[in-house]
């Protein structure tokens, strides 16, 4: 499945109640979605994606651009 | 058929409210309430440790009807924050509550699972051995352990002891068969006192650790126990937050009037999680014959059982 802006914020639709229209490819998401539906997002998308995201590189991941950066070369 | 009589809890009077905390963690009242759901801590007397506490539960059980301490054979404490490492603390309680030379006394370190694993060391030890009363007791006060300033955990944990009174005569709710579980490679996501550290806790670590174990352990606990999932009437789910019983509840599709989240007033309270609620089911007597109970965290490592009322 491809990654892309629209099935990452689906992913974040599953927890994240607020307007999913205020966040832009580059919106830091922790200025926006609190830290428990943060930890909800990661599971989602580690479980689509069948991958495994270490911590280290969780603290990387601010933006959806920098998810789609990252996903894309994990899957590969 | 060594079942549980009765449970003693007590939750000291001091607590602390998170929402004095809120600009201290950059944080709002909703998230607080509404998410990780825990309005105040409990914090134990300075003057106070583990024995003192577990006596104090220990009355609140005798006043719900008086227990002859000579008959009790057995005791188990429940703690990973003892008073000392020599002797187990259990023997302090012993001393305490002036029980009889032949009861058995010991500690067990374990967490948040401990009530669990307390359950069905202590009834298989009474089975054993052919002893009829037996206390399990837990108190794991992490006030002793915790950095105030960090908001992973000061948000969360509060302090309290339970006493659980199993017997053979009478019991309220039989004891049915138990799960057990760990993965020890998980285990640097909630550790203390390695080095003289304070408590520390990957959020992150715990959440999935939880999320993806605790669903397949419950379907196991349904076959062992010959039982459906419908028929469970409560849930008692170690009260970690609020945020991850409801996300346990999505992803088992559980009805979620059937899974109590009680800890709003007094926190996470490691191994009295669980008995603090049970407590409640029992004083209540609100009908739930079929109830499970299901405890995770240090360790990391979990434990679930199936309690059935009797009467």
């Amino acid at each position: 499945m491809e990654i892309t802006i629209e099935s990452l914020k689906n992913e974040l639709a599953r927890s994240y109640r607020g307007d999913l229209n205020v966040i832009q490819p580059d919106t830091i998401l922790g200025e926006i979605v609190d830290s428990l539906d943060m930890l909800d997002f990661y599971m989602n998308i580690e479980e689509s994606n069948n991958i495994s995201i270490p911590d280290e590189d969780i603290v990387k991941l601010k933006t959806l651009n920098n998810f789609i950066n990252y996903l894309e070369k994990k899957i590969e | 058929m060594i079942g549980i009589n009765k449970i003693g809890v007590y939750i000291p009077e001091n607590r602390i409210s998170n929402l004095t905390k809120l600009s201290k963690f950059e944080t709002d009242e909703d998230f607080i309430i509404n998410k990780i759901g825990i309005e105040k801590v409990s914090l134990k007397n300075k003057d106070e440790d583990v024995s003192d506490m577990c006596v104090k539960a220990f009355e609140n059980l005798n006043s719900k009807g008086t227990i002859d301490c000579n008959i009790i054979k057995a005791i188990i404490l429940v703690t990973q924050n003892p008073e000392s490492n020599i002797p187990h603390t259990s023997a302090i309680i012993h001393d305490k509550l002036k029980l009889p030379s032949d009861c058995a006394c010991f500690d067990i370190s374990l967490g948040c699972s401990g009530y669990v694993y307390g359950l069905s060391v202590l009834k298989s030890f009474m089975q054993t051995n052919n002893i009829e009363n037996a206390l399990l007791f837990t108190c794991d006060p992490y006030s002793k352990i915790m950095d105030m300033e960090d908001k992973n955990t000061s948000l969360l944990f509060g302090d309290a002891a339970s006493v659980t009174y199993l017997s053979n005569k009478s019991p309220l709710f039989s004891i049915e068969k138990f799960t057990f579980g760990t993965i020890g490679k998980e285990s640097h996501n909630l550790t203390a006192g390695i080095n003289g550290s304070k408590l520390f806790m990957n959020g992150r670590g715990i959440y999935n650790f939880v999320i993806r174990n605790i669903p397949n352990d419950l379907k196991k606990l349904y076959e062992l126990n010959s039982i459906k999932e419908s028929q469970v009437d409560r849930f008692l789910f170690h009260q970690g937050s609020k945020y991850m019983l409801d996300a346990l509840t999505k992803r088992m599709k559980l009805d979620p009037a059937k899974v109590i989240f009680g800890a709003s007033k007094y926190g996470n309270t490691v191994s009295s999680s669980i008995p603090l609620l049970l407590n409640e089911d029992i004083d209540n007597e609100n009908g739930s014959k079929h109830i499970v109970l299901s405890g995770f965290g240090v360790g990391l490592s979990w434990s679930s059982t199936l309690l059935i009322k009797l009467k």
